[in-house]
């Protein structure tokens, strides 16, 4: 009995350590046929570019995207398999996020989703995707109130991206797929909405112990978001 | 036998086993750690440059104020002045990458923003023929001083190789060394960045209003930015009264009141639903108890520009809500079409000339005609009865001195912001260059060029550049 016991601690040890060594070689999401999202953007946009692939970009992983892939490993001296895994996706010069991509769309569609748009609703979805519209809107509207401040960077990117402002860009949240309501709650605040009323900071007041935000006059709340001017 | 296999089993397949899973654990473990360093190294080097190039950058700011103090030659002057704009923008670039609490740098990012805003604003003056005044001088000369002194506190950082290179750190670093807080802010800080809203340590503003006060006017200037709000008409409202208001605007018999702001303009906010479940918002002043804005969801998804007809059913929805909701006399620009709405914007006028400043959005839904958004917070900011200056120079003349590459289509008068405190009343000329789509602006009062806009047909709609 003692000694089936410490065969079964043995053999469980054994396993977890397979499985560690098993998950660092394992692959990150692959691109495969049936795949959306931004990545599957990205990747048509690149074989585009190197005349591998003369379909729509719209994010969705077909046929067409298929044969480019295939098309592309052949020149490359890949396995050919349509499928992008890590050494694809490395000679492509493409990282795979891993999780995000599969499975939520990549917004609409048809709307050239510009680069700033993009990356705004980007930073709402990470930050604010549980609270109300309102409070998404809220948040792309301080990213603007920044940019058009004197104390911030003077361009979107710059304010998104500057070291510690959001933490979203620290954890690769920032790199996740918004969804629908994200992309037009930063289409709204970029056409002029600002709910926060001029507002350049906001904290979670559950959650925060920031001395500094907490001592500062709230203007005005929206779901779990406190909004303050600094 | 059994008992021999199960012997054979724990003494030589599963150490054997375990010894070779262990040896792939420390393997792998080595290659994550030497990645990690590599990934340190990199970013470590990033950081670096941008420090370094940012003592850089200030020191060349510094050296080139020092220029203009001296200069006696115009075209020196604008050179100069042309490179302490480039020199700005790019120090702001690059602190924007130190790892440094935005909330620590931004009093020195104004004042860098400022200092380029300034010498931007200086340019224009000098190119139009406008001297260099006394108190341009003095205040150059001030900013000099400050720059002597920010360049010596970074190169000093630069001397002894305190640079910020941790990924986040908390240090404080562009205000004053204060060791003892940093304890209590750096936990603080942990936690404030965990869900999202950054934040840093903070010092009492000791050491900071060593950035003396600009006074300019630019779109980063302190005035633009604490600007009142000049169409705030009337008496206050209370939130009863806002909620009647809001109710209205909104279509509903009764609307939930959702706080105040006490922001820029401040307000009163509320919240209804309407019967097919889409939400509302509005936000109505507490200042005469004007449509701040208004914005609920399209109930269709319709795409891309629709026919004549039908843009002109949406426009005239617009105009029928702005006139039944005390803004008159206002004129369509512009529109775009996304999600399933129109967004078209119009501009007050004043006699003949379109107000530009004082834009109101509204956006219709393209299922229902019904207006659902509006957005006055410019027009509320800049609407007044204005003193248009009586033009010296004709239309006719005007036209004239266009480029001859421009093949005038349509043709205005338009009081155009040149700076946020300046506004100049033009000639506005459509026309097209080479299957381009341009407006130019010429003054009443000079004929001068005051303004290009080139105009960008997307697939939602015309965008002005």
């Amino acid at each position: 009995m003692g000694q089936d016991k410490r065969k079964a601690a043995l053999m469980l040890v054994l396993v977890l350590a397979l499985c560690t060594v098993l998950q660092s070689t394992a692959l990150a999401a692959a691109l495969r046929v049936g795949s959306r999202g931004e990545e599957v953007r990205q990747l048509q946009t690149k074989l585009k570019r190197w005349g591998y692939y003369s379909g729509a970009v719209d994010g969705i992983f077909g046929s067409g995207t298929e044969a480019a892939v295939k098309q592309f490993q052949r020149k490359n001296g890949l396995t050919v398999d349509g499928i992008v895994g890590t050494a694809t996706a490395k000679a492509l010069g493409l990282t795979l996020s891993g999780s995000s991509s599969s499975g939520s769309s990549g917004g609409s569609s048809s709307s050239n989703a510009s680069g700033n748009l993009y990356l705004l609703a980007r930073l709402v979805y990470g930050e604010a995707r549980g609270e109300p519209y309102k409070g998404q809107v809220a948040v792309a509207a301080v990213v603007l109130n920044r940019v058009k401040s004197s104390k911030f960077p003077n361009s979107i990117s710059g304010v998104i991206y500057q070291s510690g402002a959001f933490s979203v860009v620290n954890d690769g949240q920032i790199n996740l797929s918004p969804d629908e309501t994200a992309i037009k709650a930063a289409r709204d605040a970029m056409n002029g909405w600002d709910p926060t009323n001029g507002c350049l900071y906001y904290y979670n007041p559950a959650k925060t112990t920031n001395q500094w935000m907490l001592s500062k006059p709230v203007l005005l709340r929206i779901g779990n978001h406190s909004f303050f001017k600094g | 036998m059994k008992e021999k296999t199960k012997d054979t089993f724990e003494r030589i397949v599963l150490p054997t086993i375990l010894a070779v899973a262990l040896v792939a654990v420390a393997f792998w473990g080595a290659e994550r750690s030497a990645m990690a360093e590599e990934y340190k190294n990199s970013t470590t080097a990033m950081y670096t440059r941008a420090f370094t190039e940012l003592c850089d950058n200030v020191n060349n700011l510094e050296t080139t104020l020092g220029k203009l103090r001296v200069t006696a030659s115009p075209a020196q002057y604008v050179l100069l002045l042309d490179d302490v704009w480039r020199l700005s923008g790019a120090s702001v670039s690059l602190m924007s990458q130190v790892p440094s609490s935005h909330i620590d740098t931004a009093d020195l990012n104004s004042f860098i923003v400022r200092l380029g805003d300034y010498a931007h604003g200086l340019t224009k003056k000098a190119v139009r023929g406008m001297p260099m005044t006394e108190e341009d001088q003095a205040q150059l000369a001030e900013l000099h001083d400050a720059c002597i002194r920010i360049g010596a506190e970074l190169n000093e950082r630069l001397t002894i190789g305190d640079v910020p290179v941790a990924v986040i750190t908390n240090d404080g670093y562009f205000t004053s060394e204060t060791t003892t807080t940093s304890e209590t802010a750096e936990a603080s800080e942990t936690a404030a960045a965990s869900e999202g809203e950054g934040g840093g340590q903070y010092q009492e503003q000791e050491g900071i209003d060593e950035f003396p006060t600009l006074i300019y006017d630019g779109p980063f200037s302190e005035s633009t930015e604490k600007q009142e709000a000049r169409g705030l008409t009337g008496s206050p409202v209370s939130e009863e009264e806002a909620r009647a208001i809001a109710a209205k605007l909104a279509g509903l018999s009764d609307i939930e009141p959702a706080g105040a702001s006490d922001g820029t303009i401040p307000a009163y906010d509320f919240h209804g639903v309407y019967e097919d479940g889409r939400e509302v918002d509005v936000s109505v002043t507490q200042t005469g108890g004007h449509l701040l804005w208004l914005m609920s969801s399209a109930a269709g998804g319709a795409e891309g520009v629709p026919e004549k007809a039908e843009a002109d059913r949406f426009r005239q929805a617009a105009e029928k809500y702005l006139a039944e909701n005390g803004y008159a006399g206002m004129r369509p620009t512009y529109t775009q079409y996304y999600g399933g709405c129109a967004l078209i914007n119009f501009a007050a006028t004043q006699g003949d000339a379109i107000l530009y400043n004082d834009l109101v959005k509204v956006w219709v839904d393209r299922e229902t005609c019904g207006v659902i958004g509006v957005d006055a917070r410019n027009y509320l900011f800049s609407h007044t009865e204005r003193t248009l200056p009586e033009p010296s120079v004709s239309m006719e003349e005007a036209e004239g001195m266009l480029s001859a590459n421009l093949t005038v289509v349509s043709r205005a008068l338009a009081l155009i912001p040149i700076t946020p405190q300046t506004e100049r009343l033009c000639y506005e000329f459509r026309g097209t260059c080479g299957g381009e789509e341009y407006i130019v602006y010429i003054s009443v009062e000079t004929g001068e060029e005051e303004q290009i806009f080139r105009i960008i047909n997307t697939e939602d709609g015309e965008l002005v550049m």
